[in-house]
């Protein structure tokens, strides 16, 4: 490739960034003052919101991750091994409303189980065991490249595989695509039974009632068994009150440590895995990307179809591009093109099924005579 | 890497989107935007045009944190908009072939089969011109009016090779020149056996 300025001199004409060419003619004259008379025509406004808006999620998409990852540093620190200054107590009206003896006592037995759960817990010395990545983030510093994403990731698998290790009985897995069948108990063989879980990791905002990261709870009767904490627990703890207190001020913790973890988990593979999300009523979700399953494609010629974006926005709109994957790429239907692009829905009535979006009635989103036949009126156009 | 008016140029600007700067790519956006609509539009329909925009940029939305700065923004940016057009222009034609539609190509508007040009003013005539010229010969005349590239870096964007580009304008401009205006030079007769 050569330069952009040095070829400058062989320009023909007078284009709109370019000077009189050598070989300028007076065809080429005359083409450069009729086009520079009219060529005053502006792309669309529709066109450019969208192109901004698109830009806009993606830069934002990295802040959410890396901010959920340094909180979860803070709760991992709680639960595990952090310095006394990052150790946020227990407030007096927290152990009022329980049955403990003391606040000495539980912050006593909190400081027994991180003695006791470092090894299994980092691997490092105390002071150690925040990843890079999470270390920028707190500090404030631009973490934007990808390894530093990766970095996040990684440890926040760490955590996430500490925090299993760390519960005195074993806690259903995370029921993400790679895990489901790897969870304890009888693993869901069916098909359906693996998507329903998929589906429940992907939308980072379920409901706690049906969140599938079901956080483990600290039990005084738990037996000890398998891991540090869980001996440390068993050992040190002299009645079923007082370990009962422990764990009334700390489970919040860890469900938020937990729930905070299936967040960063679903951002991160989200854009790595083909997994179709399932509709959510819930309007914090920022974002959802669905990228096309390649086996569906593999009777598609072409170069494959490219990744399927739904934007969700803060009113809880689905901005959603309805596209169809037709010889290697998404398209509009192609018996009607000239349908607008966007809709507005509820994230609670899509459903997307293989290449296909869907009504969450049944109706299929079809292009008619120019219109998409939504219900209601809801179109964005 | 600033201009003498100090406004960042085109490199720092996709540089620091790709380090998270929204605002970086709104001027980005801003300065070339209408530029890749006239390319593309003069090439396709409204709609396959948008279509385009949209791809053009989603595509560098997507590059932003590999662009490497050589200065050469506006090549990498017209490389992708020539790509996105030629993706287009395939995927009407497959989709022609497919269901065997007859209507026009979607890269040419109704309104270019209406024969009442006098009532047009001469750059609506020129707009139509242009989208009758053969499909290399259009590309290489609007990334040559819109772009402001070089021959040399035209001939980089569209896989060609300079004495190509060369041809394909002469060619262009004499027969767009004669259709507007009625005016036939010297070398428009040639034109119609244009290469492409």
């Amino acid at each position: 490739m050569t330069d952009e300025t040095d070829e400058t001199d062989k320009t023909i004409g007078t284009g709109r960034n370019g000077g009189k060419g050598s070989t300028g003619s007076s065809d080429e004259a005359w083409f450069d003052d009729l086009y520079s008379e009219a060529n005053q025509e502006r792309s669309p406004a529709e066109v450019d919101a969208r192109i901004l808006q698109a830009a806009a999620s993606r830069s934002r998409r990295r802040w959410p991750m890396l901010a959920t990852a340094a909180v979860l540093v803070v709760a991992a620190g709680i639960v595990f091994n952090v310095p006394d200054s990052m150790l946020t107590p227990p407030s007096q009206s927290e152990l009022a409303t329980t049955a403990t003896p003391t606040r000495d006592s539980a912050d006593a037995m909190a400081e027994q189980r991180v003695q006791d759960s470092e090894p299994a817990s980092t691997g490092s010395a105390a002071g150690e065991t925040r990843a890079p990545a999470i270390e920028r983030a707190i500090s404030g510093k631009s973490a934007s490249d990808d390894q530093e994403l990766r970095d996040a990731e990684a440890y926040a698998s760490q955590f996430q595989q500490n925090l299993r290790m760390s519960a005195p009985t074993p806690a259903p897995e995370p029921a993400t695509a790679n895990t489901v069948e790897d969870a304890a108990g009888a693993p869901p063989r069916d098909r359906e039974a693996i998507d329903r879980a998929r589906a429940s990791t992907q939308i980072a905002d379920s409901a706690p009632a049906s969140a599938s990261f079901e956080q483990p709870k600290l039990e005084a009767t738990q037996p000890a068994g398998g891991n540090a904490v869980a001996d440390s627990a068993a050992a040190d703890t002299p009645d079923a009150a007082e370990s009962a207190a422990v764990t009334e001020v700390f489970a919040p913790r860890l469900e938020k440590a937990a729930e905070l973890e299936a967040q960063l988990e679903v951002d991160s593979s989200a854009s790595e895995t083909a997994q179709p999300p399932a509709p959510s009523e819930d309007s914090a979700i920022d974002e959802i990307i669905v990228t096309a399953q390649k086996r569906s494609l593999a009777s598609f010629s072409g170069r494959g179809c490219p990744t399927v974006e739904l934007y969700i926005d803060s009113d809880a709109t689905l901005s959603l591009e309805l596209r169809q994957c037709s010889n290697g790429r998404w398209t509009l239907d192609p018996e009607r093109k000239y349908c607008k692009r966007y809709l507005n829905v509820s994230p609670s009535e899509l459903l997307i099924e293989g290449n296909n979006l869907r009504w969450a009635g049944g109706e299929d989103i079809r292009c008619e005579r120019g219109r998409f036949n939504q219900p209601e009126a809801s179109a964005a156009e | 890497m600033a201009s003498l008016n100090n406004e960042p140029d085109d490199d720092s600007l996709m540089v620091a989107y790709g380090n998270g700067d929204e605002e970086a790519f709104a001027q980005l956006y801003e300065r070339h935007k209408d530029a890749t609509w006239r390319y593309a539009r003069r090439q396709l329909n409204e709609a396959a045009a948008a279509d385009c925009q949209q791809a053009i940029w989603l595509k560098l939305i997507e590059q932003r944190t590999g662009y490497e700065p050589q200065g050469r923004f506006r090549s990498f940016l017209f490389s992708l908009a020539h790509n996105a057009i030629m993706d287009e222009h395939r995927r009407v034609a497959k989709q022609q072939a497919r269901i065997g539609d007859t209507e026009p190509e979607a890269w040419v508007d109704e309104s270019a089969a209406q024969p009442d040009l006098d009532r047009l003013s001469r750059y609506r005539r020129l707009q139509m011109a242009i989208k009758r010229l053969p499909s290399a010969q259009r590309d290489a005349v609007m990334l040559k009016a819109e772009s402001g590239l070089s021959l040399g870096q035209i001939a980089e964007v569209t896989g060609s090779n300079v004495e190509a580009i060369k041809s394909r304008l002469r060619y262009a401009l004499g027969k767009l020149r004669a259709e507007v205006d009625g005016k036939q030079s010297r070398r428009s007769g040639a034109a119609e056996q244009a290469n492409d």
